[in-house]
């Protein structure tokens, strides 16, 4: 199984609490991303890992246009739904199904560490941007600067070996993305530090919005959801305040480059 | 769902390429279809199903995979 079929599974399992859940957590990191790469009225955007359309959304409230691409059939689905001006496509961050340089835009955010080879999916970026048009990439921030880390943390010491991949935090070394900029001839431009809270009104809520992710899907394939719902639940109580809300502080790195 | 209404845009159609060769496609019914490998992409309510492995190959049928 491809590495795009793979983690299209993963991350449509539950699909609709990643829309309801997680994706409205993330609109202060977008809003921060697309102001920096300059969306707004009548710019061509790819939103490329889409998921269920939230970045999306509020690129059509900018009066752009856009087109989304995610290999989970079921987050497109709902990106079709919420985002009627938008247009959505099924497919691969490796190998995208537009011409070349036919977005001013290419955004990746939070996607490109789940491509099997992320410097593929760069170039790929790059190739569907106009010469002198923008890719902007989101990843986590350092790992000491995020909370969430501590959930990856959990969750790997359930699991019998360390899933593939560089894992979540793969990118956001320093230089890291800045490379594979360079390689994919994406000149860097702008970098910006996004500080984002997730915040849940419950423990139930934040385990089911954590569960929708893929790298936790790809862990309850692994063992079976009760140990990892063990381990998560008691890491977010560490994170409950005394109402029984659920706060995590996060760090995201916004990297924007220049094409051409 | 009208047959008049084509399942996808024109805008679409100008912009998407196969992902396998990046030359254009052209719809033929809920299929776009490579003009230079003739791989054959579904739509399935107006989504576009761009994927290598999920393209009917000229002359065989669909993989189950």
């Amino acid at each position: 199984m491809s590495s795009a079929a793979m983690q299209g599974q993963l991350w449509g399992a539950q699909a609709r609490d990643w829309a309801d859940i997680q994706e409205p957590q993330l609109i202060d990191l977008w809003e921060a991303v697309l102001d920096c790469s300059g969306v707004s009225h009548g710019v061509e955007v790819a939103d490329l890992g889409c998921g269920a359309g939230g970045a999306s959304k509020l690129i059509v409230q900018r009066g752009a246009r856009v087109q989304g691409l995610d290999a989970a059939e079921p987050l497109v689905k709902i990106a079709r739904e919420r985002v009627a001006a938008g247009e959505f496509q099924v497919g691969d961050l490796e190998a995208l199904p537009y011409a070349d340089a036919a977005f001013d835009v290419a955004l990746a955010s939070n996607s490109i560490q789940f491509a099997g080879n992320p410097q593929n999916a760069l170039q790929e970026a790059a190739r569907v941007t106009r010469a002198g048009g923008t890719v902007a990439v989101t990843v986590w921030g350092l790992p000491e600067q995020c909370d969430t880390r501590h959930l990856f943390e959990a969750v790997l010491n359930v699991l019998p070996e360390r899933p593939p991949g560089g894992g979540p935090f793969a990118l956001s070394m320093p230089d890291v993305l800045e490379d594979l900029f360079r390689a994919a001839e994406i000149t860097p431009v702008n970098e910006q530090i996004v500080a984002s809270e997730m915040a849940y009104p419950d423990l139930e809520t934040a385990w089911r919005g954590t569960r929708a992710s893929g790298p936790l899907q790809g862990a309850i394939r692994a063992v079976g959801e009760e140990p990892v719902r063990e381990a998560v639940h008691e890491v977010l109580t560490q994170f409950q305040t005394a109402n029984g809300r659920v706060s995590m502080t996060n760090e995201f790195k916004v990297l924007t480059g220049q094409v051409g | 769902m009208s047959e008049a209404n084509p399942p996808i845009s024109r805008e679409l159609l100008e912009i998407l390429a196969c992902p396998a060769c990046k030359t254009s496609v052209k719809l033929d019914g809920d299929r776009l279809v490579c003009d230079s490998c003739g791989r054959r992409y579904r739509i399935e309510n107006g989504i576009p199903i761009m994927l290598i492995d999920e393209a009917e190959q000229p002359g065989s049928v669909p993989s189950d995979s």
